[in-house]
């Protein structure tokens, strides 16, 4: 037991909140897979099964915009991704440090962007107009454009690491510092800097992610042909 | 001067100098640093007013746009607040 003990005290506060909001998530997903074996579609979508409806519509909606004809592919990863970063951050609320707050979570979440991104540019370009697209406009721009390759998980890992840790810290220096009025404060401050900070947070990852993908895409695979 | 003698007395070391510069070059670049996202923002802002007026209809799409440039924006005053946190809490 003390050798468990040990090993609990050595886990870093996000990675034991963050296994804890992973099972959760996974946990409620399962219920929701099971409740969607008994569903038909004639059915009216309530509960659960509402709610990932409409997150699954919007997103795909959302890829349909930025990435055209790959929005099959890269819609479940999105949805997956803006869920499992939404409920990170927000998870201030339920009284876990947020693991967003370590910088190990966001750069795995934003190198996971880059790699996605640079397959992409190989598979739909192929090799050789996948490297050209480095000398464009003229030579001269190649180191220009491997930094600004380079510098996209870099900007999209500390811009949520940034936030949120700016408010993990401003939330504890106010629980610190105000004693029995931080029960009238601190909600007010909750909802600024976990729910509304979190939630332009996913959205901006989401949004910059599927821009950064579409930006390698070729221009044929942009366009959405007509359904039908 | 017989105020100033602390001065004198108090036995400054080093690390007592690093330490206080670092929270003083923290509070510089927090200054400096927010001055460029406020006026970014406050420009999508003012031009987000000047395309609802405009436009009332598209007021869900111009606030949803107006919300992404700003964060995007905000970027900018985010590093130099990691580099005020990283000076405050590393040196």
């Amino acid at each position: 037991m003390s050798n468990f003990n040990t090993f609990y005290n050595s886990i870093s506060p996000s990675l034991k909140s963050m296994v804890i909001i992973t099972i959760i998530i996974a946990i409620i997903i399962l219920i929701t897979s099971h409740k969607l074996k008994k569903y038909k579609y004639t059915d009216e979508p309530k509960g659960l099964i509402l709610i990932f409806e409409w997150l699954i519509d919007g997103m795909s909606g959302l890829c349909k915009m930025m990435v055209g004809k790959k929005y099959k592919q890269l819609g479940p990863y999105m949805v997956t991704v803006a869920l499992l970063l939404f409920v990170y951050n927000i998870a201030g609320l339920f009284g876990f440090r947020p693991p967003t707050a370590s910088v190990s979570v966001t750069f795995a979440f934003s190198i996971t962007t880059f790699i996605l991104m640079e397959v992409y540019g190989v598979a739909c370009n192929g090799v050789k107009n996948w490297l050209h697209q480095f000398i464009e406009p003229v030579p001269l721009f190649l180191p220009l454009n491997i930094i600004s390759d380079m510098v996209t998980p870099l900007s999209l890992g500390l811009r949520i690491f940034g936030n949120i840790l700016s408010g993990v810290i401003i939330m504890s220096m106010v629980y610190a510092v105000c004693g029995w009025f931080s029960v009238i404060l601190a909600p007010v401050l909750h909802l600024y800097f976990d729910v509304f900070a979190g939630y332009i947070q996913t959205l901006v990852f989401v949004s910059l992610t599927l821009v950064f993908i579409g930006n390698k895409l070729p221009e044929s695979d942009l366009e959405l042909e007509e359904d039908k | 001067m017989k105020f100033l003698s602390f001065l004198v007395d108090a036995a400054i070391d080093g690390a007592d100098y690093i330490k206080a510069m670092a929270v003083l070059g923290a509070g510089i670049a927090m200054g400096l640093g927010s001055i460029g996202p406020g006026i970014g923002e406050g420009i999508a802002a003012s031009k987000a007013c000047e395309g609802v007026s405009r436009q009332p209809e598209a007021l869900k799409e111009i606030r949803g746009i107006m919300l992404l440039g700003q964060a995007v924006t905000e970027t900018t005053g985010i590093y130099s607040l990691l580099i005020a946190f990283l000076l405050i809490f590393a040196v």
